[in-house]
């Protein structure tokens, strides 16, 4: 299985993409998931970031229109909130083994 | 600041019982973070300031307030020594004891933006140096974005599908509260009939959402002006260039090295997460998110790439203004995420409303300047010299700072309590019409009202004020 990248998308590409990554980072390998870059990105700069990247999934905590993108989309808050966590650690895991 | 931040920040840490080791590394994380912005801002300085300096001479444009941005604002706000992350427990604290009492139904476990409130206690500090009235300052804007959380969050559920989540948020919250009665007057113009498809306008302009794009042309605009008079010399165009990727330079990394920041400060945000939201399993309770979570919705991104070029004329235009925009050009989406309810995400009326509450931003930016230039200085920031700071949006011109911060103690604090206290009022006496003020339907406000306000609430304070619920719609009968 190759390595896997994903695009973590908020509003400013600081703060909640950053506790995003940072749980993802963390998480995902236990998961056995081979986790290349986790990149971040702002809600506005997403459209071009995929275009030009080579990302696996996007992960986002806030709504993006899923007709502008060609590559999945996961939106949670799980990781801010800490309720649900685990289940949506599962989602991106078993989105990303495809 | 780089050293003694990161102390603090491991005694907090170390008081919410982080793992040292996992204190220990974020408190250098800190560190870093500020030494990272500090890089940034020298750069910008360095780079823009003397074009904007030229600009005054050649075009006679004077705009001598540059916009660092909130990125900046933040860092500053924490960086200030007597106030900064103090605020954190602090207002840990306060939010707490508003739950129990049942003052609030929102747990703000967005610590990050705890940093509103100690912008504005930061920049009361610095024009009233007086250590208890500055935090009362910063407290009370906790408590007002407490209350405009409880009031928006029926209606951002159902915008944003985000159930059981409010946004304590101190940039969006003002903007939209002052954003209802101008709305309600933009709605009875023509304008309130009007229509625009944000696709197509994102189709279109969303270049202008790009962050290093929008940095680009804002430094190539400063470097032509500063230029005017010399544009035929090859060796201007140089420089000129060199300033619109200087400044996209200072758009792109300025934003990384404030997730130093955040990433530092993550494991102390976990840890308060828990703390505050084990005490009160099974109550009723919203969990408080920033609004970046709201941002992606179209209308938002549609809006905040309108809005900018016609704040860059306006700040050319208002006589007295002297904001010069840059970074906070990307901060426009947290301007408008509270309002898509409200205005039912009509791009046209949101554009409009943004628009006439630029005009007050302009002047408490300005206003604010020469406050968050001193804070910036108190918080370690090297200006190099003699330049003016502001971040009109966030948060040196938000409604908020211009009530609380800019008129003299105690009015201020006075106004701000009292006007924190009577929506809170408000809330309690006519929850169903508030939240649908609000941007909440009818059916939303009333099952709200239903689960929140009938019976008898968690903590001592009424969930009712005054007589039962009023009743507006028939569904409500089928009880008797």
């Amino acid at each position: 299985m190759s390595k896997k990248n994903v695009l973590v998308v908020c509003g400013t590409s600081v703060a909640t993409s950053t506790v995003v990554k940072e749980a993802l980072k963390e998480q995902l390998p236990e998961r056995g998931v081979d986790v290349g870059t986790i990149a971040k990105g702002k809600a506005t700069e997403a459209q071009s970031k995929v275009s030009s990247g080579d990302f696996d999934l996007i992960v986002t905590t806030t709504s993006l229109s899923e007709d502008r993108f060609d590559v999945p989309i996961i939106q949670t808050t799980a990781f801010m909130t800490g309720i649900g966590e685990d289940e949506v650690l599962d989602e991106i895991a078993a989105a990303l083994s495809e | 600041m780089s050293v003694l931040l990161p102390i603090i920040i491991f005694v907090i840490a170390k008081l919410f019982r982080v793992d040292t080791g996992k204190a220990a590394r974020s408190s250098v994380l800190i560190g870093v973070g500020f030494i990272g912005i500090n890089l940034v801002i020298g750069l910008f300085a360095e780079n823009i300031s003397p074009l904007a300096q030229r600009m005054v001479d050649v075009s006679g444009i004077t705009l001598p307030a540059v916009d660092v941005g909130w990125p900046a604002g933040a860092a500053i706000a924490f960086g200030i020594a007597e106030i900064g992350v103090w605020m954190i427990p602090l207002f840990v604290g306060l939010n707490l004891f508003l739950f129990a009492i049942g003052f609030t139904y929102t747990l703000d476990v967005d610590i990050w933006n705890y940093w509103h409130f100690a912008f504005i206690g930061g920049l009361v500090y610095m024009s009233t140096n007086n250590w208890v009235y500055s935090v009362g300052v910063g407290l009370v804007l906790g408590v007002f974005v407490l209350v405009a959380a409880d009031w928006t969050q029926p209606a951002v559920e159902e915008t944003f599908d985000t159930p059981g989540i409010s946004i304590p948020h101190g940039l969006s919250a003002p903007f939209a509260v002052a954003a209802i009665p101008i709305h309600w007057a933009v709605d009875k113009t023509p304008l309130g009939d009007m229509e625009a498809d944000p696709d197509a306008i994102q189709d279109r302009l969303g270049l202008l959402g790009e962050p290093i794009f929008l940095g680009l042309v804002i430094g190539l605009v400063i470097g032509i002006a500063a230029y005017s008079n010399a544009l035929f010399v090859a060796e201007n165009w140089y420089t000129i260039l060199g300033a619109g990727v200087a400044f996209a330079a200072v758009m792109h990394i300025l934003p990384m090295m404030v997730g130093i920041l955040m990433e530092g400060l993550n494991p102390l945000s976990q840890s308060i997460r828990d703390y505050m939201t084990s005490r009160f399993e099974g109550r009723d309770m919203a969990i408080g998110l920033d609004s970046a979570i709201l941002i992606g919705h179209e209308s938002v991104i549609a809006s905040s790439l309108l809005i900018v070029p016609i704040a860059i004329v306006m700040s050319v235009i208002l006589p007295g203004n002297e904001v010069l925009w840059g970074v906070d050009l990307a901060t426009f989406p947290f301007m408008f995420a509270l309002m898509v309810p409200i205005m039912n995400g009509n791009v046209v009326k949101m554009v409009v409303t943004g628009t006439i509450l630029l005009i007050p931003t302009h002047y408490i930016a300005t206003a604010a300047a020469p406050l968050l230039t001193r804070a910036a200085g108190s918080a370690g920031f090297d200006l190099g010299g003699r330049s003016l700071i502001t971040a009109p949006l966030g948060d040196a011109g938000t409604p908020a700072t211009g009530l609380l911060a800019l008129i003299p103690a105690p009015v201020g604090l006075v106004i701000g309590f009292v006007t924190a206290i009577g929506i809170w009022a408000a809330l309690r006496t006519w929850p169903k019409r508030m939240y649908m003020v609000a941007g909440a339907s009818e059916e939303k406000a009333e099952e709200t009202v239903q689960r929140r306000h009938t019976g008898k609430g968690g903590g001592l304070l009424p969930n009712k004020i005054g007589g039962p619920v009023e009743t507006t719609g028939a569904e409500i009968q089928s009880d008797d």
